[in-house]
């Protein structure tokens, strides 16, 4: 009998959010006999234990991202804290910790609405908004964009990077959308928390289905604009090295963070390899296999 | 027009600040506010590390020994000025209903129309 499951689950950075979803899944899991042990942006990793309820909670420490070792010193001293009620951390992924208790009834947590709303709000501002924020402002006063601003319909159609900018402005949606949200939770939740009740983020059924389609309907825009560009081989073999790309560095990280090396090291090795394997695909083995 | 941080406390915040009129550990408070309140209040370790650095940047309190993980913390003066609102702010709500149980709408309106304003305060509620 395997003594560890892994299972593939893409995390966006507003999904980290749904505190509710990752508490339900993980107490599902443990009911079945899996008690989470690690979090990525792709995958759920656990391992075996007694099938038996066991009570999760979801708390945002602001501040926090991937490349953050595991054995932070502050982070510590609030484990050591969580430890006295008999919460242990089961895993985390950026600024999201999936606390465990064994206990019947255990002490939450959280117990003042005002003060968990306020930590969920700087982990959602630090971690959603102000990304993306800049992505969109960095987009929109660029030169490519000033210049979209100034071509008739009929000169758009007529430019070769019109399908860029139509994924552009999909992306954009998709952006606004997510900030959208974001402000609409905190906007509820901080009404909600001066009235001494904790609003969790739930994203509703339609709603994750909404931003499946649209995601699905991006990844199609992308896909075939590039295999017009590259063909079918060129296509494949740019999307599954940036796959590969993408799952080795979540593995450096990984193995980092569990190092101990330190956020800007980390970070500063992440990119430094990323670039390299980048620089490698696009100048060595697409040229060679175009 | 949104309340200014801590301008009112609740009631996990009162606890801690008042737990630490005297020099405590930030880890012992989680069994000694429900010994204080007779098991009615407890306050969860997230919620009191978070309120633990808020106070002590709000300079409510501040950090007096660190024995490796083990911090204790003293209330300030600004936190016991600020501990001392809070519990006269409890005190007028105390009297504000006992009045409540006082009143009778006859007293009201006398005491309006002695004062000569027409306008008299009604309870939410009578029996």
């Amino acid at each position: 009998m395997r003594e560890h499951r892994r299972e593939f689950r893409i995390f966006s950075r507003s999904s980290l959010f749904d505190s509710a979803a990752i508490r339900e899944q993980a107490e599902r899991m443990a009911a079945q006999g899996w008690l989470v042990e690690g979090i990525s942006g792709f995958s759920w990793r656990y391992r075996r234990i007694e099938p038996r309820p066991l009570h999760f909670s979801v708390v945002y420490l602001a501040g926090y991202t991937a490349y953050d070792p595991d054995n932070d010193a502050e982070k510590q001293d609030f484990l050591e804290y969580c430890s006295q009620d008999g919460w242990r951390l089961a895993a985390w992924w950026k600024s999201m910790h999936l606390f465990y208790n064994e206990s019947p009834a255990p002490v939450p947590i959280e117990t003042d609405p005002l003060t968990q709303y306020r930590c969920v709000r700087n982990a959602l501002l630090w971690g959603v908004i102000l990304p993306e924020a800049y992505v969109l402002f960095a987009s929109f006063s660029s030169r490519r964009f000033r210049r979209t601003l100034t071509l008739t319909p009929a000169q758009h159609l007529a430019d070769p990077s019109f399908f860029w900018l139509v994924i552009w402005i999909f992306c954009s949606i998709l952006l606004l959308a997510d900030l959208f949200s974001a402000f609409a939770w905190i906007y509820r939740a901080g009404k909600a928390a001066r009235q001494g009740i904790f609003l969790e983020r739930k994203t509703s059924r339609l709603g994750k289905l909404a931003f499946c389609f649209c995601y699905a309907i991006l990844f199609f825009l992308v896909a075939v604009y590039l295999t017009a560009a590259l063909g079918l081989a060129g296509t494949a073999v740019l999307s599954g090295g940036l796959l590969l790309i993408i799952l080795f560095l979540s593995f450096w990280q990984g193995r980092m963070r569990k190092a101990g090396v330190s956020c800007w090291q980390n970070l500063g090795r992440s990119f430094g390899l990323g670039l390299l394997l980048i620089l490698l695909l696009f100048g060595m083995i697409i040229p060679a296999i175009l | 027009m949104p309340r200014e941080k801590f301008q009112t406390l609740t009631e996990q915040m009162f606890y801690i600040l008042l737990c630490l009129r005297q020099e405590c550990c930030g880890i012992d408070m989680l069994e000694q506010i429900p010994a204080m309140t007779g098991g009615r209040v407890h306050v969860g370790s997230g919620t009191l590390y978070n309120l633990l650095e808020q106070f002590v940047s709000a300079g409510f309190i501040r950090e007096t020994k660190v024995e490796g993980r083990r911090r204790s913390y003293l209330l300030t003066e600004r936190g016991e000025e600020v501990l001392r609102q809070e519990y006269e702010r409890l005190r007028a709500q105390v009297r504000d209903y006992e009045r409540g149980l006082d009143f009778t709408p006859d007293r009201a309106v006398n005491a309006g129309a002695s004062a000569g304003n027409s306008a008299s305060w009604k309870p939410c509620c009578e029996n």
